[in-house]
């Protein structure tokens, strides 16, 4: 049930806080082979769903998100509990005293808490592998990767376990789980969304992200969520939100994100490309260059966040991370100074493509999910190196900051979904949700994959 | 189409691993040099990539502190 849908029933009586919880937690339960959820708040949700159902029988306004169960990725802080990160570089840290911004305002809006979910070690990956917890299984197919490094959020969205999930997006890890394992996804502005009480990963580039199953729920959400935090000292408040426009004007990013694509993905940008109406296609020349110092400030503020770690407790992280966060911390600052600056060029070389068109649409990832395991993959006939592939269309994006949505349908060859960005300008999130909505009238939509079992 | 990038010829990279971990306090053990040196000699690659930009090392570098952001 969606996230619109679950809050109508609750917030009408026709359904309880308590019921949904329920069924939630029973799904999870079912969902259990996925490996995507590494804790079910059990307790503390059917507490919170009681406090709710006491407050809309007293009358009470309960919030726009009544009783929609939510996930959030172990990196989340979850009041009383150490907070993860998908590591044992974290075991001996302190319980978080409270919980983070962002479940406190989606949980003040009426939502509950139900689970917090697998990833990445450390939010370094792409593919949901865990050395400590496990493998995130796709719900499309248990033998490929959900992508990461959200994966987790992603798995249980995409199993119809839970209609919302938070993440964390660096270089592209809400849009390749999204893309992966077949749900919406958003990367919200740069800064727009509080980070506070989110383990950090990349100062520079971290943002907070969503998923659900479609647009509209992820504007819900995501209007709970856009609040100003005086705990973040990096939040930025843009503009005050414009509705989107009625007739948008999009265009096809080329060059660089042209290939390699598997022809399930070329298929999804031409569609997304002739729904939106986008018979250009604009360039953006610095997008390799724009990857590539996405690689290397994500290296080296990696390994400079870890560096105490490394010196203390090297033994704690998995063999995935240990060697490139000590080679990051070793990065020279000539290598991260350019990049910063690469960050400023490649910012304004986008914006520059975004005065004539207000979304550019890109593919998510190169190919549809790839197995478990694999260190290399086969895309339109080229071998591709998975953990440097799979983001090579995301990363370049993520520096310039501006908001992005994945939306995602099923591939014709491929039966896996995949995904296409949706990339609008810097605080325009309502164009980026309103042209998503206009993508999934056009046969941009995944239903959950439980359900796809159950009627196979 | 990403490009196999190679570092800067002369660049030692498990030279600069060994003489640069002690001066950030990192414990290198020897068994992980190789697999460090590999992963700084493929960020040297991406690197290398950065300095063929025009006129990259003029320009102003993206994260600008704002005096009196955080007082809000």
């Amino acid at each position: 049930m969606s996230v619109v849908a679950t809050a109508a029933a609750v917030r009408s009586g026709r359904d309880t806080a308590a019921d949904t919880v329920a069924r939630a937690l029973a799904a999870l339960e079912a969902a259990g082979g996925l490996n995507a959820a590494t804790h079910v708040h059990a307790e503390r949700a059917r507490a919170r769903a009681a406090t709710l159902d006491a407050r809309i029988a007293k009358g009470d306004e309960p919030g726009p998100l009544a009783g929609v169960p939510f996930a959030v990725k172990n990196l989340f802080d979850v009041a009383g509990q150490v907070t993860r990160a998908g590591s044992r570089a974290t075991e001996a840290d302190a319980p978080a005293a409270q919980d983070a911004f962002a479940i406190r305002v989606l949980e003040a809006a009426g939502a509950v808490l139900v689970a917090s979910t697998n990833m990445d070690e450390l939010a370094y990956g792409f593919s949901g592998e865990n050395a400590h917890d496990g493998d995130t299984r796709n719900p499309h197919d248990a033998r490929l990767s959900a992508g990461g490094s959200s994966s987790g959020s992603a798995a249980l969205v995409a199993a119809g376990a839970v209609p919302l999930a938070l993440g964390t997006d660096t270089n592209g890890s809400v849009r390749v789980p999204a893309a992966l394992s077949g749900v919406v996804g958003l990367k919200p502005t740069y800064g727009r969304l509080s980070r506070a009480g989110v383990h950090s990963f990349v100062h520079s580039l971290d943002h907070v992200g969503l998923f659900a199953a479609t647009a509209e729920d992820i504007g819900a959400a995501f209007a709970a969520l856009d609040a100003p935090d005086p705990d973040d000292p990096v939040q930025a408040r843009g503009p005050a939100p414009r509705p989107a426009k009625q007739d948008l004007r999009a265009a096809r990013l080329g060059g660089w994100f042209a290939a390699p694509l598997h022809p399930d993905v070329a298929e999804a940008v031409e569609a997304a490309g002739a729904a939106l109406g986008a018979s250009r296609s604009a360039e953006l020349t610095l997008a390799e260059a724009a990857r590539a110092a996405a690689f290397v400030i994500t290296t080296a503020e990696g390994g400079q966040r870890h560096l105490a770690g490394l010196a203390r407790h090297p033994e704690r992280f998995g063999p995935l991370v240990r060697d490139r966060l000590r080679a990051g911390a070793l990065v020279p600052a000539a290598w991260t100074g350019r990049a910063q600056k690469l960050r400023r060029r490649v910012t304004d070389e986008l914006a520059a493509l975004h005065r004539d068109a207000d979304i550019l649409i890109a593919p998510a990832t190169p190919c549809p999910a790839f197995p478990l395991g694999a260190a290399e993959h086969e895309v339109a006939g080229e071998t591709l190196p998975i953990r440097l592939g799979i983001g090579m269309f995301t990363q370049p994006l993520t520096l310039t900051g501006v908001p992005i949505g994945v939306a995602v349908r099923r591939g014709a060859r491929s039966g896996l979904p995949v995904g296409v960005q949706v990339i609008g300008r810097p605080f325009e999130e309502e164009a980026v949700l309103a042209a998503m909505t206009r993508l999934e009238r056009e046969g941009f939509v995944m239903p959950p994959a439980a359900q796809e079992t159950a009627h196979a | 189409m990403p490009r196999n990038l190679t570092p800067p010829p002369g660049f030692d990279a498990e030279g600069y691993a060994r003489a640069a971990a002690p001066a950030i306090g990192l414990p290198l053990p020897e068994e992980a040099v190789a697999e460090v040196a590999a992963n700084l000699a493929r960020t040297a690659g991406f690197a290398a990539l950065l300095a063929d930009v025009p006129e990259i090392d003029t320009a102003e570098p993206a994260p600008v502190f704002r005096a009196g952001e955080g007082e809000r």
